[in-house]
C-alpha cells in the first residue's frame, strides 16, 4: 500500500514528461525514419554521405570536446578548492561560481564580442604592451565559440564537483598520508576517485549544452563557424524543412547518447570500481 | 528491475493519455471570448523594430479614431509566417512582411482577398507599391533599400559600386546579410552583376563570385542589429545593408556613408497583408488604408522609421536624408524578382551554406 502512494507521487512529472517531452520527442523522430514505402533510414544515410554536413557534424563534436575538456581543467583545482574552505566563505564563493548563469546567454556573449573584439580589451592591451603589432582575430570564429561555452558551461561543471568533493572525508587524506603516501599520491589515488561521480554529472551536462547551444556559436562564431544547432535553425526557420531538421535533431540527440554512455563506461575505468 | 518496469508502464499510459488529450483538445477552446466583444480587438503581426515610434504615429491614432484595442505580435518575417502557416486559426488580422515572405504567403493561400474600393488611399502610392503581389493581395506600405554603408575614414578609396566589396583592402573587414534575410538575394545579384551574368540563365557564375569575396567576410549577419554592432566595434569596414540601419550605425559611427551603387541599389516592399480568417476584415482594411493615409506616412517618414510611398507626401532635403524617398530615386531602383528566387531559393540557400558560410 506504501509503495503504491509512493508511485503516485512520481505521477505529476511523469504526466509532464510524457506530454511536453517524449511526445514531441518520439513525433519528432517517427518523422525521419518515415519513408514513402514503410520505415527507413534513407535520410540517415545522406547525411552521413555529405561531407558538408560531415565537416559540420565533427566541428560540433569537436567544438563540445574541447570545451568539456577545458571546463574539467578549469573546474577541477576551483572546485576542490571551494570544498576544502570554511562553510561560510564556501557559500560566496560558490556564489561567484554561479554568478555568470544569473545572465542570459545572449548579454554574456555580447560581452565576449567587447573583450574578444578588434578594439576589444584583450587586443588593446596586447597592443600597448607591444606583443603585437596588428589586432589579433579573436573574434567570429571556432576560438570565440569555444570560450563563450567555456564561460557558459563552467558553472555546472564547479557546482557538479562542488557538490560531490564537499562529502568527501578530510580525514581520507589525512589517513592516506600517514600510511604513506605523498599528497599527490593520495590526491590521484583517493581524492580524484571519489570525485567522479561529480565529474561524470558535469562533463555531461557540459557536453550536452556546448552540443546543442544555439545563441553562442550564432553570434559569436564567423560564416565558417557553422554547427549543427545553427543548422537546425536554418532548416525549420528559413526553409522550412522540418524533415532535415528533424533527422538532425535526432543525429544530435543520438550523439548525446552515445558520448554520454562512453563518459559513464570512461569513469567506471577511472573510479576503479570496476 | 520491478520498480522500473511499473515507472514504464506508468509512462506509457501517460502518453496514451496524454496523445488522446492533445487530440481532443482542438474543439474546446470556443465560447470564451462572448464577454469582452464591446470593443473590438485587431491582432497586428509586425517587426519590433521601433515599436514605441509606430506605436505614437499609427497604432494609437488609429485605436482612437475606430475605438479599437491593437494588439501587437512582433518577431522576424520567417518567424511570424511560420506562426499563421502552422496555426491557420491563428487570431492574426494583419501581417506585415518584407516582399519574399509576402509572395510566399499568397502562394500557399494564407491571405485574405482585399477590396481595393474600400482602400482608396491606394490611388496615391507609387506605382511599384500599389500591387507587388497582385491585385488581389495587399499593398506594400514603404519601400527600402538594400546598398552599401562604408567608414569613409578608414576607406582609401570612394566606394560607388558593387564590385569594390571585391577590394584586397577590405580583407576581413567586410560583412553581407545571409542568404536567408532579407538583404541576403540581393546580395547574389550583384555578384552576378559583377561576374557580368544573367541571374537566370548562370547563377552558379554568381556564387562563383561570391566565393571570391569570401576572405573579405567576417561574417554574415542575420539580423541588421549584428551590422550595426559590427560597425561600432570596428570589426569590418564595408558592409552590405538595408537603409533603415544607416541611422543608427552613423549615430556610432559619424564616419560611415551610405551608397546607392552606380548599377542600381536594390528595391525592398515591406508590404501588408490580411491573414485568412481574420474576423475583422473590414476595419482591417481600414487600418491599410490609415497606414498609406498621407498624415500617417509623413510622421513616420519624419521619424525616419519608414520612407513614405504616399505620393503626395513632401519633405525637405534634410528630412528626407537616409530615406528612399522621391520619384526619381525609387525609380533608380532595382526590383528583385521574388517570384524566380523563391523557386530557386532552396538551391541558394544549399549553395551558400557549401560555398560561403559554411
Amino acid at each position: 500500500m506504501k509503495n503504491k502512494a509512493n508511485y503516485l507521487l512520481l505521477l505529476p512529472g511523469l504526466i509532464l514528461l510524457g506530454l511536453f517531452l517524449f511526445v514531441p520527442l518520439f513525433s519528432t523522430i517517427f518523422q525521419t525514419i518515415r519513408g514513402k514505402e514503410g520505415l527507413t533510414l534513407v535520410k540517415y544515410f545522406d547525411f552521413f554521405k555529405d561531407s558538408y554536413y560531415i565537416s559540420i557534424y565533427l566541428r560540433t563534436l569537436k567544438l563540445a570536446l574541447i570545451t568539456t575538456l577545458i571546463a574539467v581543467m578549469l573546474g577541477f583545482p576551483t572546485a576542490y578548492y571551494i570544498s576544502r574552505t570554511n562553510k561560510k566563505v564556501r557559500g560566496l564563493y560558490i556564489m561567484l561560481a554561479v554568478f555568470p548563469l544569473l545572465t542570459s546567454s545572449v548579454v554574456r556573449s555580447f560581452s565576449w564580442m567587447v573583450i574578444l573584439g578588434r578594439n576589444g580589451i584583450v587586443n588593446t592591451i596586447l597592443l600597448n604592451l607591444n606583443i603585437i603589432n596588428e589586432p589579433l582575430k579573436l573574434l567570429y570564429n571556432e576560438f570565440a565559440i569555444v570560450v563563450g561555452l567555456v564561460y557558459l558551461f563552467l558553472p555546472l561543471m564547479i557546482m557538479s564537483l562542488v557538490g560531490v568533493m564537499e562529502n568527501i572525508d578530510n580525514d581520507l587524506m589525512e589517513a592516506a598520508e600517514s600510511l604513506g603516501a605523498s599528497r599527490l599520491k593520495a590526491f590521484i589515488k583517493v581524492i580524484f576517485p571519489l570525485s567522479v561521480p561529480g565529474l561524470i554529472v558535469g562533463s555531461v551536462l557540459v557536453f550536452t549544452g556546448s552540443l546543442t547551444a544555439y545563441t553562442t556559436p550564432q553570434l559569436l562564431g564567423g560564416s565558417n563557424a557553422k554547427v549543427l544547432s545553427t543548422l537546425v535553425y536554418q532548416n525549420a526557420m528559413s526553409l522550412f524543412d522540418w524533415d532535415t531538421a528533424s533527422v538532425l535533431a535526432t543525429i544530435m540527440i543520438l550523439t548525446t547518447l552515445i558520448v554520454t554512455t562512453i563518459i559513464n563506461k570512461l569513469s567506471g575505468k577511472l573510479s576503479g570500481k570496476r | 528491475m520491478k520498480n522500473i518496469k511499473k515507472i514504464s508502464i506508468l509512462l506509457v499510459l501517460v502518453m496514451t493519455l496524454g496523445a488522446m488529450a492533445i487530440g481532443c483538445s482542438s474543439n474546446e477552446s470556443k465560447g470564451e471570448d462572448v464577454d469582452k466583444q464591446e470593443k473590438e480587438t485587431l491582432i497586428i503581426s509586425t517587426w519590433g523594430y521601433n515599436e514605441d515610434i509606430l506605436k505614437k504615429n499609427v497604432f494609437e491614432p488609429f485605436e482612437k479614431k475606430h475605438n479599437v484595442d491593437i494588439v501587437l505580435e512582433v518577431g522576424n518575417n520567417a518567424d511570424r509566417l511560420n506562426k499563421i502557416r502552422m496555426n491557420k486559426n491563428s487570431d492574426v488580422d494583419i501581417i506585415y512582411l518584407a516582399s519574399s515572405y509576402a509572395i510566399q504567403g499568397v502562394k500557399e493561400g494564407l491571405f485574405e482577398e482585399i477590396n481595393r474600393e474600400n482602400i482608396p488611399n491606394i490611388e496615391n502610392i507609387y506605382e511599384i507599391a500599389k500591387a507587388p503581389l497582385g491585385e488581389k493581395y495587399g499593398p506594400a506600405y514603404t519601400v527600402n533599400r538594400t546598398g552599401i554603408i562604408y567608414d569613409t575614414e578608414a576607406t582609401k578609396e570612394k566606394v560607388d559600386s558593387w564590385s569594390d566589396l571585391w577590394r584586397d583592402e577590405f580583407k576581413d573587414n567586410a560583412s553581407i546579410a545571409n542568404i536567408t534575410s532579407t538583404a541576403g538575394p540581393a546580395m547574389v545579384l550583384a555578384a552576378a552583376k559583377k561576374a557580368d551574368v544573367s541571374i537566370k540563365d548562370d547563377y552558379d557564375k554568381a556564387f562563383e563570385e561570391l566565393s571570391k569575396l569570401k576572405p573579405n567576410i567576417v561574417k554574415t549577419y542575420s539580423r541588421s542589429s549584428d551590422l550595426v554592432n559590427m560597425f561600432t566595434q570596428g570589426e569590418i569596414k564595408i558592409g552590405v545593408a538595408q537603409d533603415f540601419a544607416y541611422g543608427r550605425i552613423k549615430d556610432a559611427l559619424p564616419s560611415a556613408e551610405w551608397v546607392n551603387p552606380k548599377e542600381g541599389a536594390f528595391a525592398n516592399l515591406n508590404s501588408v497583408n490580411i491573414v485568412k480568417g481574420s474576423d475583422n476584415k473590414e476595419l482591417a482594411e481600414k487600418f491599410i488604408n490609415f497606414l498609406l493615409s498621407e498624415k500617417v506616412q509623413k510622421a513616420n517618414a519624419l521619424d525616419k522609421v519608414d520612407s513614405p510611398i504616399n505620393v503626395n507626401v513632401e519633405l525637405t532635403k534634410e528630412e528626407a536624408e537616409g530615406l528612399t524617398y522621391g520619384k526619381d530615386l525609387i525609380n533608380s531602383l532595382q526590383t528583385i524578382d521574388y517570384e524566380y528566387i523563391n523557386s530557386v531559393m532552396s538551391d541558394w540557400i544549399d549553395k551558400w551554406n557549401r560555398e560561403i558560410s559554411k
